[in-house]
């Protein structure tokens, strides 16, 4: 039982992930953008963050970077859960890495099975 | 004057007789025993001196001039200024002593004034006889005195005059006997000699001794050639040229004139030296008329200084001059002799010419060896040769002029006599040269020498040479026609019908042929056909096909010229003929072919023929040739000014040099901007941000490694500063010895492309993002369904919702695909290249596609049968790479086939292969394979499916490696994909 913060905007794939998390006994708080995402963290520590790059009003990559700023998030394991393709994936990847993701994942590639499966390998990880 | 008075007193002219002497003047007794002058005349200036009381100068003249003189009273320093007056005096031979004032001298008022500056004022001449005839005096110049003293001074006078005339008759009677000392050692001297020059040069000397000349010259008539007259010369230079005087000389047209010798005047001295006589010019020269073998000569004796041959010397010169007359005429006639005699044994001894020699009747004495064997006459001695040449003009000799007796008489006359005559008959007939010469013995005809020389040779040689002549001349107009020939094409350029028109005209004068015609080659109907002809009357035919046997498809075939005289040219002309091919080089263009009905050809004209006709080939070449490469060039020119590309050559320094309308566009330059201007000024490219980046390098590399550089994409800025995305490439342009010495560049606009296949990757990427999204969705609830993370599903419900899985997934690969490619076609594609090992990958990929694989009941191998080295490139990148190709293979093999995969190491690359033993392609899909969306529709594919992409990317993965891939196979047997990858040589360094 961990607690997650899902950042999604799309209302269809929240609803998904949310359920397969639930399933898997986790409980899923869930913002559909940046500002949402980081109104949320000032009340709410939660145990990993799925984070959506492209999103409405601060994307995935801002967000990122103020979480790392705030010590008591920086050591919040955060997934990259995109649709962006590798190829822009790995024009950030320095980005990235800097910034310190355990994983970035595409929504395409892998089943909801799969996701939660290296959610909990991260968080066995810490 | 007699001897008497003068001797007793002087007598004055006017007033000498009335006042007597008062008594003998001081010094008489010196004067009578005095032997020499100067004491008589110094004692005359002395005593006169003291008389007057004044200054006195005396002097005394013989007929060769002065002979001394004595001053008194006289200031030393003007002793060489009176000598020298006193030497010029003219004294006009007074007959009577007379006292003649300066005003009378016929002096210069100078001279005039000099002397009574001195104090002297009259001259008192008194004559002296002498027996030569012209005479002496003595002379006092005096000073200023009454007539009474000068009266005083008349005995004086006397006395000294007869003085001095008993010296200088005294010496002239020492001298006669002297010259005829002379004259009679001379005679003695010359008359022992017989030798014409030992006797010049004996008489010579003794007469340069004997008068104290500086030069003495001896002319005589010469004894071979009587025009010229010979110089013998003793003390004067005889220079070339002036060893012998002409007939006209003006010393010897006087010495003509008679016996006496003479003075030349002193103008006329000049007249030997100014033959060539070089040396000292001669002042004083005495002539003096010989008489040699009765022609005229003379002997000359001259001084450089002026002086005057005395009536003594003149005589003794005549008799010396008669003397050697007699002994020079004895000497010459010894020498004539000498000469016949010598001339007659070198006749009889000399080898080559035929010789027969005449006594004075002209009976043959003697014949020699040459003469016998020319003309096969022996015993002709004894008879009278004009006999013997009457017969021989009758039968065996051709001669103009026939007449014996008149040949002779002219010889007779002392003639030479030359004709030319033929001996024998053709073919042994000989040329012949015959001289009749005269021999003179002594003075009088002495009979003569025929000689027969053989100039058969010699008149061959000229007959072959004025036939050679002949023949020269012929060429030297036909070379000179030939040029003409030349001109022709400078006057009408590649106008080849005008040309063959002139040419035929040219030939028909040149072979003197009326009939000449010209016929080209066609390779279509194989025949020659008549170009160009001057026969009006279809005399020459107007096709000839090569298979005949006619003269000019004989020609055409050997590429040799045909001669065919009064053959079968053509039944109904049966023309002589001469065909010559017209060929360039191992190319034959066709024949020139005359005729005549008459005459026939010869070598000569064949070759007269050849020549024209390989000028003519020339010609056609070049008009060929120029045709071709105008052609060519307008072809270029069109392609240059209405292609798309822009093209621009520039020289070896970088200069534009070329600018077609295209680039116009390109730069927004005009021509003349851009011509003449650097390259990289003109085609200015720019980085995006618009930082110039010049072509400089590029051009270097073009130009002095004569590499191409293939195209790439640049931004070209334009003169309105625009910037346009351009693909450029650039090209060395090669000499014909392989240098670049210019290059080309060629730019083609992109910009629209490039445009367009931005909105098309901004809309591949948009719509693959958009996708994406509700695609993860149908996998995600998907995928948890058939988990059951909902409840149970019962199996039909089960089947299809795998089905609509597939299809999803078919569709998230299509999609992956197609971001792919827009990523690659963007240039989006990053690689990060690090040493990987391909054994571990491969063992990954295989293990991934092993459930594939064994679902299609087909076995993965991985053939390694070494260590593979490691290669260098992106590790995901090839993972793609071997998975897709791997995946492709299992997807076209037949079940329960083998897919292979082996390595092979070739040279710094590593060579994968995926070898299946599907349905194989064909040659024509293999190209079409890697394209995009370049699937083959056959019945494997349309099972496998995919998106067509798959291999395009694959390639484009290769690609960028800097690797190739490629396919083989046969359609039925499989097909086997190979790709390389650089091997990684090194591992970098970490640093």
């Amino acid at each position: 039982m961990a607690q997650i913060l899902l950042v999604e905007d799309d209302a269809i794939l929240v609803e998904m992930y949310q359920a397969k998390f639930e399933l898997e006994g986790h409980n899923v708080e869930v913002a559909t953008n940046g500002e949402e995402c980081l109104a949320i963290l000032e009340n709410y520590t939660p145990e990993l963050i799925l984070l959506d790059i492209l999103m409405p009003k601060l994307n995935g990559f801002h967000v990122l970077k103020e979480i790392k700023k705030e010590p008591h998030l920086r050591q919040i394991p955060v997934i990259l859960l995109t649709n962006l393709g590798e190829a822009e994936v790995d024009m950030n990847h320095e980005l990235a890495t800097a910034l310190g993701v355990s994983d970035y994942l595409i929504k395409s590639h892998h089943t909801p099975d799969e996701v939660v499966e290296k959610v909990v390998k991260a968080l066995n990880k810490v | 004057m007699s001897k008497t008075s003068t001797k007793q007193t002087a007598k004055r002219p006017e007033a000498g007789g009335e006042r007597p002497a008062a008594g003998k003047p001081p010094g008489w007794r010196s004067l009578a025993s005095a032997t020499e002058l100067p004491p008589v005349v110094g004692h005359l200036s002395r005593s006169a001196s003291a008389m007057l009381n004044g200054p006195v100068v005396a002097a005394a003249y013989s007929e060769s001039g002065p002979e001394c003189h004595a001053t008194t009273a006289v200031p030393a320093r003007e002793e060489d200024r009176l000598a020298q007056w006193l030497g010029a005096l003219k004294l006009s031979n007074p007959k009577e002593p007379a006292v003649i004032s300066l005003g009378q001298l016929n002096e210069t008022p100078a001279t005039t004034d000099y002397l009574r500056r001195l104090g002297l004022e009259s001259v008192w001449v008194w004559p002296l006889e002498l027996p030569s005839g012209t005479p002496g005096c003595l002379v006092a110049v005096l000073p200023s005195a009454p007539p009474s003293t000068l009266d005083q001074l008349g005995p004086l006078m006397a006395q000294a005059a007869l003085a001095a005339k008993g010296i200088m008759l005294s010496q002239i009677i020492e001298r006669d006997r002297t010259q005829g000392r002379s004259l009679q050692a001379i005679t003695k001297a010359i008359t022992k000699l017989l030798d014409f020059d030992q006797i010049t040069d004996t008489l010579l000397a003794h007469l340069r001794r004997l008068y104290q000349v500086q030069a003495a010259v001896l002319v005589t008539p010469g004894t071979l050639t009587p025009a010229t007259y010979p110089v013998k010369a003793q003390g004067l230079a005889v220079p070339p040229g002036g060893e012998s005087l002409p007939a006209d000389h003006p010393v010897l047209r006087r010495v003509k004139e008679g016996r006496e010798p003479f003075q030349l005047p002193e103008s006329e001295a000049q007249l030997l030296t100014r033959l060539g006589m070089a040396g000292q010019p001669l002042a004083a020269v005495l002539v003096a008329p010989v008489t040699v073998s009765r022609g005229n000569g003379f002997l000359a004796l001259g001084s450089p200084g002026p002086r005057r041959f005395t009536a003594g010397e003149m005589t003794l010169a005549k008799n010396i001059a008669e003397q050697a007359s007699i002994a020079l005429t004895n000497a010459a006639l010894h020498r004539g002799l000498q000469l016949e005699q010598e001339k007659l044994s070198g006749l009889q001894e000399s080898g080559t010419n035929g010789l027969v020699v005449l006594n004075q009747d002209y009976v043959v004495i003697a014949t020699n060896q040459a003469f016998r064997e020319l003309t096969g006459d022996k015993d002709l001695v004894g008879q009278r040769f004009s006999d013997y040449w009457s017969g021989l003009v009758g039968k065996r000799l051709k001669v103009e002029l026939e007449e014996p007796q008149s040949i002779l008489d002219r010889v007779k006359s002392g003639r030479e006599v030359t004709l030319y005559a033929e001996l024998g008959k053709e073919p042994d007939m000989r040329h012949l040269q015959i001289i009749f010469s005269p021999v003179k013995v002594g003075s009088g005809a002495g009979g003569a020498v025929v000689s027969f020389q053989d100039v058969t040779a010699l008149v061959t040689k000229t007959m072959e040479a004025n036939v050679m002549a002949q023949k020269a001349q012929r060429h030297s107009r036909e070379l000179s026609e030939l040029a003409e020939l030349g001109e022709i094409s400078s006057i009408y350029g590649f106008k080849l019908a005008t040309i063959f028109q002139k040419y035929l005209s040219k030939i028909v004068t040149m072979l003197e042929s009326p009939l000449v015609s010209i016929y080209l080659y066609r390779p279509a109907s194989q025949k020659l056909v008549l170009e160009a002809t001057t026969s009006n009357f279809n005399e020459h035919d107007k096709k000839v096909a090569l298979s005949t046997d006619s003269a000019a498809a004989k020609a055409f075939s050997t590429k040799r010229p045909y001669l065919s005289n009064l053959s079968t040219v053509k039944s109904k002309t049966r023309h002589n003929a001469l065909v010559v091919p017209i060929a360039f080089h191992s190319k034959t263009l066709g024949v020139i072919l005359v005729s005549h009905r008459e005459r026939g050809y010869d070598e000569h004209d064949t070759k007269i023929l050849s020549l024209i006709a390989g000028r003519l080939s020339v010609l056609m070449e070049n008009a060929n040739l120029y045709h071709d490469v105008n052609a060519r060039r307008e072809r270029w020119e069109a392609v240059f000014k209405f292609t798309e590309e822009g093209i621009v050559i520039f020289d070896r320094r970088g200069m534009v040099v070329g600018f077609n309308p295209a680039s116009s566009r390109l730069t927004q330059m005009s021509s003349s901007e851009a011509i003449g201007h650097p390259f990289s000024k003109v085609v200015r490219m720019v980085a995006p941000d618009g930082s110039p980046v010049s072509a400089d390098a590029a051009i270097q590399q073009v130009l002095s490694e004569g590499k191409t550089i293939a195209k790439t994409e640049q931004l070209l800025e334009t003169k309105d500063a625009q910037q346009l995305w351009v693909e450029v490439s650039y090209s060395p342009i090669f000499d014909n010895v392989g240098n670049a010495t210019s290059g080309l560049a060629i730019i083609r606009n992109v910009q629209k492309s490039r445009e367009v296949d931005e909105i098309k990757s901004d809309f591949i990427s948009i719509v693959s993002h958009e996708l994406r999204t509700p695609l993860s969705a149908i996998k995600g609830f998907l995928s948890m369904i058939m988990k059951k993370d909902f409840g149970e599903l019962n199996d039909k419900q089960f089947h299809y919702l795998n089905r609509v899985n597939q299809s999803n997934q078919r569709m998230v690969d299509l999609v992956e695909d197609l971001l792919d490619v827009s990523h690659i076609e963007s240039g989006m594609i990053n690689l990060s290249p690090s040493p990987i090992a391909l054994e571990s990958l491969i063992t990954e990929v295989v293990s991934e596609l092993a459930t594939k694989g064994f679902e299609r009941q087909i076995l993965l191998k991985v053939n390694r049968k070494q260590r593979l080295p490691l290669v260098l490139a992106d590790e995901n990148r090839t993972r793609q790479i071997l998975i897709n190709l791997v995946d492709n293979a299992i997807k076209y093999s037949f079940p329960q086939s083998e897919v292979v995969i082996d390595f092979k190491v070739t040279g710094d690359e590593l060579v994968t292969s995926v070898t299946d033993s599907g349905v194989g392609i064909t040659p024509s899909q293999a190209d079409r394979i890697f394209q995009k969306f370049g699937r083959i529709y056959n019945p494997m594919s349309v099972q496998a499916g995919g998106s067509g992409l798959g291999l395009y990317i694959v390639k484009k993965l290769v690609e960028s490696h800097g690797g190739r891939i490629w396919v083989s196979g046969r359609e039925g047997k499989g097909s086997k994909f190979s790709f390389s990858l650089p091997i990684a040589r090194q591992l970098p360094l970490l640093d």
